[in-house]
């Protein structure tokens, strides 16, 4: 992932602005650091205050179920699944008690965010509709600054191929995202509650965060 | 009552211990430090499966998904979960995403 410099370097101070103001609110320890004047380092913005999302409540609509759940019911026939064991998936995935649904921005695509065992941001998509008689679960996390401050974006491909989701979350301040797609066109969608999401035929080259105008390359070096 | 905490924290380090080898032994590798082209999708067995997940081992975009079911994909280089929710008959499957030749592990259980 390669982003711009200039950039990045508004899009740090934004995030940062954006800490600031929530730790108001949520007495942040990163907010407390800062404002004592300034000269002490900084503790990096935790993704709880660049993803407020995190911190709202409410149904997830997934179907949390154990392994013998998962093998003897097939619970995912009524709707998407999440493992509920802790440690389930292993490191650098998202853990249950933390995820929160995104409101809808593509009617495709449910989407959720969650933080890490590790403290970063995780981003999980599934189809609205069933596939092959289930609701698949796609996700990843990204934990360190670069990954806050830029976001994780997830895809679902269909079996069929042609169509795919892609979801993301966005630190706070991003109000839509501009994604230029390798047909050559570009697609935007809506941030909202710090989430996106759109259906598109043509895989995504990179995304740019609006209004910071800051670009993330998608595919590698 | 010393030996009564040393015995407390041995019985908690067992079950740690335990639960992360239950954990582990859920998911079976199907691709151990597999090289990928660009573009490639590489297939593991035809098995009964609920999930899938892979580790890139190098800077490349690898997805991991389900014959049948769909693919997910990452941003870039890290781990991705493909959750079924329900078992299937199928075969587990990563891709490279990326524009050159990538490392990963696969897993499935």
């Amino acid at each position: 992932m390669r982003t711009s410099g200039s950039a990045a370097r508004g899009r740090l101070r934004r995030a940062r602005v954006a800490v600031a103001g929530a730790a108001v609110g949520g007495g942040l320890a990163y907010a407390l650091a800062t404002q004592g004047g300034g000269a002490a380092a900084a503790a990096p913005p935790s993704a709880s205050a660049l993803y407020p999302a995190l911190g709202t409540s409410g149904p997830t609509g997934l179907i949390f179920a154990s392994a013998k759940q998962i093998e003897t019911s097939a619970p995912s026939r009524s709707g998407p699944v999440w493992r509920l064991e802790a440690g389930a998936y292993g490191a650098g995935a998202p853990l249950p008690e933390t995820i929160r649904r995104l409101p809808g921005t593509d009617a495709d695509a449910a989407t959720w965010i969650a933080e890490s065992r590790e403290g970063g941001v995780c981003v999980m998509v599934s189809p609205t509709r069933r596939v092959d008689g289930v609701y698949p679960v796609g996700a990843t996390c990204g934990d360190g600054m670069a990954a806050l401050e830029h976001g994780i974006v997830v895809t679902y491909v269909y079996p069929e191929g042609g169509a795919m989701l892609l979801a993301g979350v966005v630190p706070a301040g991003t109000d839509s995202v501009a994604v230029a797609l390798s047909n050559g066109t570009s697609a935007r969608a809506g941030v909202s509650a710090g989430g996106w999401a759109l259906t598109t035929t043509s895989e995504p080259v990179s995304y740019t965060l609006l209004p910071s105008g800051e670009t993330v390359t998608i595919g590698g070096e | 009552m010393r030996a009564r905490v040393v015995r407390t924290l041995a019985a908690l380090a067992s079950a740690l211990v335990l639960l992360g080898a239950s954990n582990a032994q859920a998911w079976t590798i199907w691709a151990n430090h597999e090289g990928i082209k660009s573009g490639e999708n590489k297939f593991g067995p035809f098995v009964s499966l609920s999930a899938t997940l892979v580790e890139p081992l190098g800077s490349g975009i690898i997805c991991a998904g389900i014959r049948g079911v769909g693919l997910s994909c990452p941003n870039e280089a890290r781990r991705v979960v493909f959750e079924a929710g329900s078992v299937v008959r199928s075969e587990p499957y990563a891709h490279n995403h990326s524009t050159f030749t990538s490392g990963f592990n696969g897993y499935y259980q």
